[in-house]
């Protein structure tokens, strides 16, 4: 159990120690570091807000930036800080969000701004229910992989929101700024743990006319993982040997597909039937 | 480096055979290293605490190849490994 706080906003003020890991944007711009001060991690969203994490208090204390809205620190917190501090439990969490299709749960993986929410997102519309948006829990289980649902909630950009939701056109919205959506009928929700039936990587969008499924060797399907997994101390030498042994057997039990498509929504429907024919045809297990 | 001689496998490498290969994982820089099929049986030949000329023995009981080229493909392979720090001189 953990306990939460939260502090009064204040500017991010330089720290008395170096980061030992920086997440980075696509773009390659820092956006999260990690720091270990006084027994706790300090986790710095740039220009947004530290996260203190006391693992032997199990305490969270967050300190926005001013001007930032709860909701926003709600998202960190729920999608970044906690995803990070159950991997250091023996949780499997990925980058991924995921979807429940006839053949089972699928996952997407990949850094942010690749489009996992959107991929979600339009599966929902199309009727598979949304599992999670990011932060995919895996839990092994005598039936496989299950995927553990999260919260209700996906967070879109407002091109996606427009585009795949049909949402109204708002100009003054900051296009880098994801929105929540809710559940809702016509955007279900997976309530219950689905079995997982395979795992996608996002890679970086190239010139596709046509969705794109391949294989990933079994070594380099490991390596995906492993980059895409959340792990709070990447040199807690214990934590992230037993991520190496837990994501060698996803990798040899699961696989892993690169999916590649054009980055155009009015081709989203043909990668949705791509996915679950793939997904049905046994791919997965070919 | 001679064949004879006994290397370490460093308490930092932590290892999976992955689809036929080895995946070697170095904790301490978090650099990733692949070994094919015939690299595995060396490594397992190290980390059981063999030497090199053990190691080629392992090889040599499977594979259809002439001593002096595995034990000169050993003994490179060796050197990379030691290069790398995965394993130092016993």
């Amino acid at each position: 159990m953990l306990s939460f706080a939260q502090q009064p906003a204040c500017d991010q003020l330089p720290l008395s120690v170096a980061p030992y890991d920086r997440w980075l944007t696509l773009d390659g711009e820092p956006s999260l570091l990690f720091h270990r001060i006084g027994g706790a991690y300090v986790l710095r969203f740039i220009d947004i807000a530290d996260f203190s994490v006391n693992l032997s208090t199990r305490h969270v204390t967050c300190q926005p930036v001013p001007g930032i809205a709860d909701e926003t620190l709600a998202d960190l917190h729920f999608n970044q800080v906690l995803p990070l501090i159950m991997g250091t439990d023996g949780n499997l969490v990925l980058h991924a969000s995921a979807v429940a299709t006839p053949a089972g749960a699928v996952a997407f993986l990949g850094a942010t701004g690749r489009g996992k929410s959107t991929l979600a997102a339009a599966f929902a519309r199309q009727g598979s229910p949304f599992i999670t948006d990011d932060g995919l829990i895996l839990d092994a289980s005598e039936r496989g992989y299950l995927v553990r649902p999260r919260r209700p909630i996906l967070r879109l950009r407002p091109d996606s929101e427009m585009e795949i939701l049909g949402a109204a056109k708002t100009p003054d919205k900051d296009e880098a700024t994801k929105t929540r959506v809710a559940a809702r009928p016509g955007i279900p929700f997976a309530e219950a743990a689905v079995p997982l039936a395979a795992i996608y990587l996002l890679t970086e969008p190239g010139a596709y006319e046509a969705p794109e499924i391949r294989r990933l060797p079994p070594p380099e399907a490991l390596t995906a993982l492993m980059s895409h997994c959340f792990i709070l101390d990447v040199e807690d030498k214990p934590v992230v040997r037993a991520h190496f042994h837990q994501l060698s057997d996803l990798a040899v039990q699961m696989g892993c597909f690169t999916l590649d498509y054009p980055r155009r929504y009015g081709d989203l429907p043909s990668v949705i039937d791509a996915v679950i024919a793939h997904a049905n045809s046994g791919g997965p297990n070919t | 480096m001679n064949i004879a001689d006994r290397l370490e496998v460093s308490p930092d490498v932590v290892a999976r055979e992955v689809g036929g290969e080895t995946m070697l994982l170095d904790l301490a820089s978090g650099t990733y290293f692949g070994l094919d099929a015939v690299g595995s049986r060396v490594w397992q030949a190290l980390e059981d605490g063999g030497s090199l000329t053990e190691a080629c023995d392992k090889v040599a009981a499977e594979y259809d190849v002439a001593r002096d080229q595995l034990e000169s493909d050993v003994l490179a392979l060796a050197g990379r490994l030691l290069e790398q720090g995965l394993v130092s001189a016993g």
